[in-house]
C-alpha cells in the first residue's frame, strides 16, 4: 500500500529531467516533494500519474508496476489534484466532484444515485458541501482546491497527489489547506505534494524529499533532513534555523540570497 | 443562489418544451408552401399513413401527394440535419475544449464539397455525387487526424492546424474545378451545391443519410458524460479513468460521420454547429448531459423553421445555407456581446 519509486530516469528529447529519483512514499503519511524550478518534481508526478511514458527504472504504486496498469485501474489507485485552474467550460461544483466518480462507471453510463451519493460524502468530507450549487468559474482560488480535493475523494483511491496546491492561494487559505491535508494524511491517505515552501515541510510534512539536479537529494523527516544546507543547495538562498519550543522556523538571512 | 435556483429550473423545462414546440414545428410546417394544406388536413394525412381505413378521406389527392412525398421527407431531412449539425457541433466544442470549434475544424465541409464539386465535374448522377462528397468528407478527416496526431506537441492545437491547412487545399480544389467546369451547366451546378439546400430531398437520401446519422449519434449520447470530464484536458481525464485519445477518436469519428452524411446529401450548411450548442449552453449549461439533448431538439427546430423561411419567403427558393448564414451570424453576434449571467 505505498509508492515505491527506483532508480527514475526520464528525458524530454535529449534534455535529461530526471536521472535518478529513488523513495518509498507510506500511506497515513505527508510526503512533500521539494526541489527548485525546473527540477523535475511534476515531470516525477506525471511519470507516476501514467501522463509520461517512456520513462526508466521502477515506479510501482500499491505493489502494482504502473506501467502494466490501465488507465481505468491506475484511476482505482491514485488521484491527482492539479492546481486551481479555469476550465473551458463551466460546472457546477457539485457536477466537478461528481467527475471523480468517473472511474467507477462503464464508459457508456452517466453517474446515478450511488454516485451522486458518493459525490456529496465527498465533498462533506472536504469541507466543500456549502459550495455544491456555485459554479466553479465563480470560486475563488481557495474555494476551487476545495473542490478539487472533493473530487480526488470521491475518486475513492488511497493515494493522493497534489502538484503544487498553495501556489495560486492567499496565507489564509495556504495554512488552512495544509491542515486538512495533513489531516486526510492521518486518516490513512498516502499523500504526495509537490511544494514551494521548505516552512510547510517543516510544520505539516511527515516526510521531505528533496530533488537535485535529478536526483534524490535527501529523503526522510524532515526535522532531519532540512538543513541549512539543504536549503542553500536546493535554492542557493541562506536562511537560517530558529528553534524555538519544539518547533522550527526558517529565517531568511538578509543579503544572503545569491 | 436564487439566480442559481432559476437557471436550474430554467434548464429543468428546456429540453421538454423544445420538444414540445418541435412537434408543433413539425406539423405546421407541413401546411407551408405553394400549396396550402391546413393544419387540421396535415393531422388527419398522416393519421391516415398510421392507420389506414381509420380516417374519411376528405382532401384532395394532390394534398396527399404534396404532403408525404414532397414534404414529408423534406421536412424530416431538415430535423435530422439540424439535428446531427449541432450534435456534431457541440461534440467538436467539447473534445476540442474550444467554443468556436464547429463540424468544419477538421475539414469536413470542405472534403465534401470537393467531392461534390469533382462528382458534378465528371457528370455524375445525383447519387454519386452524394456518396464522392461523403467518402472525400472523410478522407479529409481521417487526413487532418493522421496528421495531427503524428506531429509533436500539443495535440489538439496540431489537429486544428492541420485541419485549416488541408481545408484550404481541399477549397484551392474546388475552386480549380470550378474554373475548368463547363459554365452553361456544371458551374451553376456546383455553384448551388455549394450554398446547400434542401429542395428536391426525396426519400431515397433521406434513407440514404438515416443510418450513419443515427449510428454516430447512439453512442455520442451514450458518451456524454464522459465528454465533460474530456473538456477539463486530456491530463486530468486521464488521471480520472478516462482515456483522453481514445475517447476523442471515437468522438470525431462519430461527429464526423455524422456532419459527412448530413452535408453529402444537403450541400453546405454552415453556422447550425456553431451557433446552437452555443445557445443551448446559455439555457442550459455546459453539462453534456443536457447540453447534447438540447442541442440536438433545439437545432432540429431551427433548421425546421430556416427552412420554412426559405421555402416561402421569397417566390423563388433561398438556398437554407445563404439563410443559416443571415440568421446565425447576427445571432451569434448577439449572443457573444450578451454579459454571461
Amino acid at each position: 500500500m505505498s509508492i515505491e519509486v527506483e532508480k527514475l530516469c526520464f528525458s524530454y528529447g535529449r534534455r535529461e529531467v530526471l536521472r535518478d529519483v529513488s523513495f518509498t512514499a507510506r500511506p497515513g503519511e505527508l510526503t512533500l516533494v521539494l526541489g527548485p524550478n525546473g527540477v523535475g518534481k511534476s515531470t516525477l508526478f506525471r511519470c507516476i500519474l501514467g501522463l509520461l511514458q517512456d520513462w526508466k527504472g521502477s515506479i510501482r504504486v500499491e505493489g502494482a508496476d504502473v506501467r502494466t496498469l490501465r488507465v481505468r485501474e491506475l484511476a482505482r489507485r491514485v488521484a491527482y489534484i492539479p492546481q486551481s485552474h479555469y476550465p473551458t467550460f463551466n460546472y457546477s461544483a457539485f457536477d466537478m466532484v461528481l467527475m471523480g466518480t468517473t472511474r467507477r462507471t462503464s464508459p457508456f453510463v452517466s453517474p446515478g444515485k450511488k454516485e451522486r451519493e458518493a459525490a456529496m460524502e465527498a465533498m462533506e468530507a472536504a469541507g466543500a458541501a456549502y459550495l455544491r450549487d456555485r459554479s466553479y468559474h465563480r470560486l475563488s482560488g481557495g474555494e476551487q482546491q476545495l473542490v478539487l480535493i472533493a473530487r480526488a475523494l470521491a475518486q475513492d483511491t488511497r493515494v493522493l497527489l497534489m502538484d503544487e496546491p498553495a501556489a495560486n492561494l492567499d496565507y489564509g487559505n495556504q495554512l488552512r489547506l495544509m491542515e486538512q491535508v495533513r489531516a486526510l494524511a492521518e486518516r490513512g491517505y498516502l499523500i504526495l505534494l509537490n511544494s514551494h515552501n521548505p516552512q510547510h515541510a517543516l510544520d505539516y510534512a511527515h516526510r521531505v524529499l528533496a530533488i537535485r539536479d535529478g536526483r534524490t537529494r535527501a529523503f526522510g523527516k524532515p526535522g532531519e533532513v532540512l538543513t541549512p544546507e539543504l536549503i542553500r543547495e536546493l535554492y542557493g538562498v541562506e536562511v537560517d534555523f530558529l528553534r524555538l519550543e519544539g518547533r522550527c522556523l526558517l529565517s531568511p538571512v538578509r543579503g544572503g540570497a545569491r | 443562489m436564487e439566480q442559481l435556483e432559476g437557471r436550474e429550473r430554467r434548464a429543468r423545462w428546456t429540453i421538454p418544451i423544445l420538444g414540445a414546440l418541435l412537434i408543433v414545428g413539425f406539423v405546421l410546417s407541413f401546411g407551408l408552401g405553394r400549396y396550402a394544406v391546413p393544419p387540421a388536413e396535415v393531422v388527419r394525412i398522416l393519421l391516415h399513413r398510421v392507420f389506414p381505413g381509420g380516417i374519411e378521406v376528405t382532401w384532395e389527392p394532390n394534398m396527399e401527394a404534396a404532403v408525404v412525398n414532397v414534404r414529408m421527407p423534406r421536412l424530416l431531412m431538415a430535423c435530422l440535419v439540424g439535428c446531427a449539425l449541432s450534435a456534431a457541433g457541440a461534440a467538436y466544442q467539447g473534445v476540442f475544449q474550444n467554443p468556436m470549434a464547429s463540424p468544419d475544424v477538421l475539414g469536413a465541409s470542405n472534403g465534401a464539397c470537393f467531392g461534390a464539386a469533382l462528382a458534378i465535374y465528371f457528370n455524375a448522377t445525383n447519387q454519386v455525387t452524394v456518396l464522392s462528397a461523403f467518402a472525400v468528407s472523410l478522407l479529409t478527416v481521417t487526413l487532418v487526424y493522421a496528421i495531427g496526431e503524428r506531429a509533436p506537441g500539443k495535440k489538439i492545437v496540431n489537429l486544428v492546424l492541420a485541419g485549416i491547412m488541408i481545408s484550404s487545399i481541399f477549397s484551392a480544389g474546388t475552386s480549380f474545378i470550378k474554373l475548368v467546369a463547363d459554365p452553361t451547366n456544371q458551374l451553376p451546378e456546383i455553384t448551388y451545391w455549394l450554398m446547400g439546400s434542401l429542395s428536391g430531398v426525396q426519400w431515397a437520401n433521406l434513407r440514404f443519410a438515416v443510418v450513419p446519422i443515427v449510428v454516430s449519434l447512439v453512442p455520442l449520447i451514450l458518451l456524454r458524460w464522459r465528454m465533460n470530464v474530456l473538456t477539463l484536458g486530456d491530463d486530468e481525464a486521464r488521471t480520472m479513468g478516462v482515456s483522453a485519445r481514445k475517447l476523442r477518436l471515437v468522438v470525431v469519428v462519430c461527429a464526423s460521420l455524422a456532419t459527412a452524411a448530413c452535408i453529402s446529401v444537403t450541400g453546405m450548411i454552415g453556422w447550425v454547429g456553431l451557433v446552437i450548442p452555443h445557445l443551448c449552453r446559455k439555457l442550459v449549461g455546459c453539462d453534456f448531459r443536457r447540453l447534447l439533448p438540447c442541442s440536438m431538439l433545439a437545432g432540429a427546430l431551427f433548421l425546421l423553421c430556416v427552412d420554412d423561411i426559405s421555402r416561402n419567403l421569397l417566390s423563388t427558393e433561398i438556398p437554407i445555407g445563404i439563410l443559416t448564414a443571415f440568421v446565425g451570424a447576427p445571432f451569434f453576434i448577439y449572443l457573444i456581446m450578451e454579459k454571461e449571467r
